[in-house]
């Protein structure tokens, strides 16, 4: 699905994302994991377009997607979420989620004055779907909530959410359980695991909680200081040297070994 | 909710009656339209930031674009001027349209290198001498006839409503250009690239003789169709009208035109206030609400934010030129020298700020109310002043604060605009 060749992405001098080549296979739920700093939410900034790359190449189904904007990659089928929750927070819960599919008719200022038959057709089959991802993700309650509202978790919740709203073919996670309690962390896992198998959404999702990586994921690629260090199942990752050296480095060490 | 709004309008207009009982319906009726213009503009900025958070220092040069527009589209043409050099200055134009396209096809075909530099340089330079010798001579000629009553090439002669239309295109043309380069960048540079534009707008307004005779001023622009006072107080129906409701045929014709306008004005502002409900309360404008939120985040949801922060800034633009147009065509003249940004920036920007950004029917209130203030202190602040200094003996002091009092009105607008941001931070008729 997604294949990353010596991806380079450097702040100055400093070299967040230092070569790091990986492949995402169609159908995969991929853990990416890595002490903080390992250039993981960087390394998805350059895949997702948010960021250019200092240079390498991204494909995607064998197609060169480097550096192309969000919205193309969008429309592509390749979505992300953010580490930082990125909620529209003056909007509901259920207009978050309305606001995802794309080309919707009622986005063209001359049919918001004249087609409005057709736009509130539309907007009934969206308002659905929006109620139908509501139910699935167990936050119908919230629908008309203001987004700015809710929990942490749940916000995370709601950008897994938005990615249901549209086809996806590839979603990139991130820290998709940070700040997230046990219970929401299980609905949460329960989703990405559902959607994968249901709907045929690949992931790639970057958690530091390795009870959750070692329920969802397979492989798992480590990343420590710009490079892919490691990449196998949970197992083999861990008890890779290099990773528990990059672990250990940051004291994590007790972490990798009891998870 | 919808009865404070109908309250604080209620007050505004209660300030417009009093306004006529107090001094005059004449002069209440004319702050009233250029309050409705104002509303207008206001309604075009609150586009560009209530809904997209765009930032536009330069208010004024689309207004004054509209202006402009009501020259070149609805006065009469000029025909000694346009045949001494209307022909070769649009050729000279052409010439260096032609010049700037070379330029740019050299810097995209040529390789690299000095020989690219040195072309690309050559090509200016000997363009710039070549559009200016033609440009000179084309404009010069023209201003050279009659430069007392005309001077320029005029205009096409066309209606009003042409030229308005054309004045929003003008304003629209402007910010599509501003927007493809400064849009994208930091925020920073969308309010230096407007400042800019705009009095570079100005600037070629007062000192381009030919175009609409600078800061000579065109005069006598022609009405939308509202009848002249004059011509009123010859029509039989006009007299026997006022003979009817017992008034003087003249007061009763200024005050019978400044309602026509009125009407035309205020048509166009429910119009325009009717497109932008519907607009946003729908599914583009809660895409625009979603880029403000988190413009990261709507990108990643496939919003295409950049050519979304185009659109909404050409409207906007295109809304404030419209306005700019319909005073000009009120005012019945040019006046270059008038384009002031603390009249046509500054001023929009506190109607906004003051009737609530983001919301439609703030943007209104805002711009009946500062347009208001504006006007009367101006007026009323020389009489009020006068009361003030009655215990002054007469001299100096009391004469100079009389004479100033006219300036009054800035201060005003600081202590409204603080006021209104300490208690009600988000402006009078906040969005929701
Ligand atoms: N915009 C930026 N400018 C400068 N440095 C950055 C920027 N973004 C990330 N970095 C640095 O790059 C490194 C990798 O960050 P990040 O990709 O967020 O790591 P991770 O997500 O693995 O914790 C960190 O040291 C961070 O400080
Ligand atoms: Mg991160």
């Amino acid at each position: 699905m997604i294949v990353v060749e010596d991806l380079h992405r450097h702040f100055g001098g400093f070299r967040a994302v230092d070569g790091a080549s990986l492949e995402i296979k169609t159908g995969s739920i991929t853990g990416l994991i890595g002490p903080n700093g390992a250039g993981k939410t960087t390394l998805f900034n350059v895949i997702a377009g948010r960021l250019p790359p200092t240079s390498g190449r991204v494909f995607m189904d064998g197609e060169d997607i480097t550096g192309l904007p969000p919205h193309e990659l969008f429309a592509k089928g390749l979505l992300r979420t953010f580490q930082i929750a990125h909620e529209f927070s003056s909007m509901t819960v259920r207009e978050n989620l309305m606001m995802v599919p794309a080309a919707q008719k009622g986005e063209n200022l001359w049919n918001t004055w004249f087609s409005r038959a057709a736009i509130a057709a539309e907007e009934a089959s969206i308002r659905a779907k929006a109620d139908e991802v509501l139910e699935f993700l167990t936050i119908t309650h919230l629908a008309d909530e203001k987004a700015g509202n809710i929990s942490g978790g749940q916000k995370k919740l709601l950008e897994l959410g938005r990615t249901m709203m549209v086809d996806a073919k590839i979603v990139f996670l991130d820290e998709v359980g940070a700040g997230v309690n046990r219970t929401l962390l299980n609905t949460i896992g329960d989703a990405i695991i559902r959607l994968n198998k249901e709907r045929g959404y690949t992931f790639c999702v970057i958690e530091h909680d390795m009870d959750f990586i070692g329920r969802l994921c397979d492989p798992v690629i480590c990343m420590a200081e710009g490079k892919v260090l490691a990449q196998g199942t949970l197992a083999q990752v861990k008890n890779d040297d290099r990773v528990i050296e990059a672990y250990l480095g940051t004291g994590l060490k007790n972490k990798v070994k009891s998870g | 909710m919808a009865q404070r709004n109908f309250l604080l309008f209620a007050a505004v207009g209660l300030l417009f009656v009093l306004t006529g009982i107090l001094m005059s319906w004449n002069v209440s009726l004319q702050i009233l339209n250029i309050g409705v213009l104002s509303a207008i503009m206001a309604l075009g900025v609150n586009m560009q930031w209530g809904y997209a958070g765009l930032f536009s220092t330069g208010i004024m040069g689309s207004v004054a674009l509209g202006g402009l527009a009501v020259v070149l589209v609805s006065s009469q043409p000029n025909p000694e001027n346009w045949a001494a050099g209307g022909p070769q200055l649009l050729m000279s134009l052409a010439l260096g349209v032609a010049v700037i396209a070379a330029a740019i096809i050299a810097a995209q075909k040529m390789a690299l290198g000095r020989a690219r530099n040195f072309t690309i340089a050559a090509i200016l330079i000997l363009g710039f001498f070549a559009y200016r010798y033609f440009f000179d001579q084309a404009s010069l000629a023209i201003e050279t006839i009659n430069p007392e009553n005309a001077g320029n090439l005029g205009g096409l002669g066309l209606p009003s409503y042409i030229a308005w239309i054309v004045g929003a295109l003008m304003a629209a043309a402007a910010a599509w250009v501003i927007g493809k380069t400064a849009l994208g960048l930091r925020s920073d540079y969308l309010a230096i690239a407007t400042l800019g534009i705009a009095e570079i707008t100005l600037a070629v307004m007062k000192n381009e003789d030919w175009l609409a005779r600078g800061v000579k001023n065109v005069i006598k622009l022609p009405r939308p169709g509202v009848p002249y006072e004059v011509d009123l107080q010859q029509a039989p129906w006009f007299l026997s009208f006022a003979n009817n409701i017992g008034a003087d045929p003249i007061t009763a014709s200024t005050i019978f035109v400044k309602l026509v306008y009125l009407v035309l004005f205020g048509a166009v502002l429910l119009g325009l206030i009717w497109l932008s409900e519907r607009a946003l309360h729908s599914p583009w404008g809660r895409m625009m609400r979603a880029i403000r939120d988190n413009e990261d985040a709507a990108r990643a949801m496939g919003k295409n934010v950049k050519a979304r922060h185009l659109q909404i800034f050409i409207l906007g633009a295109a809304v404030v030129g419209l306005a700019g147009a319909m005073l000009t065509s009120m005012e019945g003249q040019l006046t270059p020298g008038n384009y002031s940004p603390l009249r046509f920036t500054f001023l929009i920007w506190v109607m906004v700020i003051v009737g609530g950004s983001g919301n439609n029917l703030g943007s209104v209130l805002g711009g009946l109310l500062i347009a208001w203030l504006w006007l009367i202190v101006e007026n009323a602040g020389p009489v009020i002043m006068s009361y003030a200094t009655y215990f002054l003996p007469d001299g100096g002091l009391k004469s100079h604060l009389v004479e100033s009092a006219a300036q009054l009105r800035l201060l005003t607008l600081g202590v409204i605009l603080l006021v209104v941001l300490r208690f009600s931070p988000k402006g009078l008729i906040p969005e929701k």
